[in-house]
């Protein structure tokens, strides 16, 4: 694994944190678990390209600077925005006719809900646990086929030449 | 973790060295898996190549499995409209041990094609018979067992019967495969006969080695034939470390249709048939989300047990594909409390995705520094068919009581009947709105049997150059309609058979 080491600016952290609650379900804010999502992004951008890093950074900028401009926000910034008119302007964003500006959103959505629903407490939530279940049938497949399986992983290092047994095919 | 006697990664490699043998392959998929331990079992001295680690132990912890296992973190994405993310493994065993583990075998009248239209050499189904068998043996290609079939699989299957579809168990590596549901993550009990389980540790038994975490630059050359290659060490940071450089007899690239193109461009391999990087086709796959008012549990259960093959002739199938919660919520069209209502109903929905054999055609281009970029514009036809196709899902899945069905397409409204739903995807949509993936790239070094528009010769060997052969899905000279790593791994082992052949001309 490829761990690059990457955090988040303090600036993009104050950004994906303001971002949570709008993208994720909303409960995330009561759950106590923003925090724990955009920590879970950072460590799985770690391992993603530097390119994927920058572009992600300059979006997440472009994304909060931008707000300023809009007439209604009175020259605040994405993260200073209350949360009608934060939601208002992710929604902007992600309806854009403008293909980069659509893509931000929804990449940067698709990231930060990943990382939520990855969270222990929220696979509880959903009643997700795939651990159990992996455990409970790979023991199955050994008590139902064990002897066919161990003779099976032993022919796999027995000797079978290609070139005899091509031979012998023709 | 300790490693098999052969295999080295980073830590053992911390100083610049050069090595020596007889073949070294780039890529531990597959291609190179196979052909590695095909040689290496006949006395033939082969050194494997491999990016990413050595990794055996697997768990459902699907981004930390996307870390590990997956080129960039599976953030790779084609452009063109709509682009198109895909993706490509990156650990010892390749995309194979992240693959669903479907296993078909080439369709014949694509063999056919390939006979008649590229001139391949000796490539009719009787001809393949031997090494699909004898792939097919080695990796345990079966039905499953009924006990490993989740309820998922078998509303498909009862939609594709009550319609009177054409619907057939999937064949797949596996050797009884208890249904953990975790084949894109690594299969956690062994039952997949990836690589790693299967030609990984037999390379080895037969004495191949296995260099991990190291990235090959560049292939060495001598006037117009490869002798050998030079990489670097990727050490866990993502910086590059010792200066590793193998010379060799013979050399291989099975990095895929994706990297091999690229390796060859930045190596200055030229193919006067323009074909080098040309000929992508991708099998572009969509997905719905179908919810249902009873329990589904569809993780509980193997994924594509079974295929839905009725619009084979119009070039795609059905399966049923389950992704955990964490990849749903980030590929769902919708955020916040839509998102939160979809995901509330997580275990009682089937997720089912469309392949396409492609008609579109794409290219690889190498940038300055190297690096790949995919270009692929989906064409009307293949748009067309997979509106189509979404329509016939959305019946199919209706058909045996979906409450509601999530379309792939942004902004979409959400069908509750089948009427419906034909009538939402008849409005039209644009092109970019679809959200479309895959993970079967395919033909960008094509085989051929004339040098003027094939890259490759019938058994891979590079047509302008010595010592040079690609072995992975890059050879394919159209793409198959069918999941593709069986074929892969049968041409490697008839390109193996041909090495072994012709040994005095490759290996002395």
């Amino acid at each position: 694994m490829i761990d690059s080491g990457y955090k988040h600016s303090l600036l993009a952290r104050k950004i994906l944190v303001a971002m949570a609650p709008i993208v994720c379900p909303p409960e995330i804010e009561d759950q106590d678990l923003i925090h724990a999502s955009v920590d879970a992004l950072e460590a799985f951008m770690s391992s993603c390209t530097g390119q994927v890093q920058s572009a992600t950074a300059v979006g997440l900028y472009a994304f909060e600077f931008s707000s300023c401009l809009h007439p209604a926000h009175n020259g605040r910034t994405f993260s200073q925005l209350p949360h009608d008119k934060a939601q208002a302007w992710f929604e902007l964003w992600w309806h854009s006719p403008l293909v980069p500006m659509r893509e931000f959103a929804k990449k940067t959505k698709g990231l930060l809900a990943m990382a939520y629903y990855e969270l222990p407490e929220i696979a509880e939530q959903l009643d997700y646990h795939p651990e159990k279940w992996i455990r409970l049938v790979a023991r199955r497949r050994l008590d139902l086929y064990g002897d066919e399986i161990r003779a099976k992983e032993a022919e796999n290092t027995e000797a079978d030449p290609l070139m005899a047994a091509l031979e012998a095919h023709r | 973790m300790t490693l098999p006697r052969g295999v080295y990664d980073r830590d053992d490699l911390t100083k610049d060295q050069t090595l020596f043998a007889d073949v070294v392959i780039v890529g531990s998929g597959a291609g190179g898996g196979t052909l590695a331990a095909e040689l290496a079992e006949e006395g033939v001295d082969v050194i494997v190549l491999e990016e990413g680690s050595y990794n055996t132990e697997f768990d459902s912890h699907a981004s930390k499995a996307i870390r590990r296992m997956y080129r960039d973190a599976g953030a790779t994405m084609s452009l063109g409209n709509p682009p198109i993310l895909y993706q490509e493994g990156m650990t010892v065993g390749g995309s194979a041990v992240i693959n669903g583990g479907m296993k078909w075998r080439t369709p014949d009248n694509i063999l056919h094609r390939w006979d008649v239209e590229d001139g391949l050499d000796r490539i009719g189904p009787k001809e393949m018979d031997f090494f699909f068998s004898r792939v097919e043996n080695r990796i345990n290609v079966a039905y499953q067992d009924p006990e490993s079939i989740g309820r998922d699989n078998q509303l498909l299957k009862e939609g594709a019967d009550k319609n009177g579809w054409d619907v057939i168990p999937n064949r797949r590596n596996q050797l009884h495969c208890s249904g953990t549901n975790n084949c894109a993550w690594g299969c956690p009990t062994g039952a997949k006969r990836s690589p790693i389980v299967t030609y990984i540790p037999r390379a080895l038994h037969f004495g191949a080695r296995i260099y991990s975490n190291v990235r090959v630059g560049k292939i060495l050359r001598k006037g117009k034939r490869a002798v050998g290659v030079e990489g670097r060490v990727v050490k866990a940071n993502g910086k590059t470390g010792a200066r590793i450089t193998v010379a060799a007899k013979l050399v291989v690239s099975s990095c895929g249709s994706i990297q091999t193109p690229a390796l060859l461009s930045r190596s200055g391999f030229k193919s006067p048939s323009g074909q080098l990087g040309r000929n992508l086709s991708m099998h572009p796959n969509v997905k719905v989300m179908a919810i249902f008012d009873e329990d589904v549990r569809g993780w509980e259960g193997v994924h594509q047990a079974y295929q839905v093959r009725e619009f084979k002739q119009e070039g795609f199938v059905f399966a049923a594909v389950n992704i955990p919660p964490s990849i749903v919520a980030m590929t769902a069209p919708h955020y916040g409390r839509g998102l939160a209502d979809v995901m509330a109903d997580y275990n009682k929905t089937v997720i089912a995705g469309l392949l396409l054999e492609d008609t579109s055609l794409g290219r690889v281009v190498t940038l300055p520094g190297g690096a790949p970029v995919a270009l692929y514009q989906l064409n009307q036809i293949d748009f067309e068919k997979l509106r189509r196709g979404l329509e016939m899902l959305c019946e199919l899945l209706f058909s045996v009581g979906a409450k509601r069905v999530l379309l792939p397409v942004d902004g979409m409204d959400e069908p509750t009947n089948a009427d419906e739903a034909r009538a939402i995807l008849a409005r039209g949509f644009p092109r970019s709105a679809l959200e479309v993936v895959t993970v079967h790239l395919m033909g960008t070094a094509r085989m051929g049997i004339d040098r003027r528009w094939a890259v490759t010769d019938s058994y891979g060997m590079f047509h302008d150059a010595a010592g040079l052969m690609v072995c992975d899905a890059s050879l394919f000279p159209s793409p198959i309609g069918v999941n593709p790593c069986l074929t892969i791994q049968t041409l490697a082992t008839r390109n193996a058979a041909h090495i072994l052949d012709n040994r005095k001309r490759y290996l002395q």
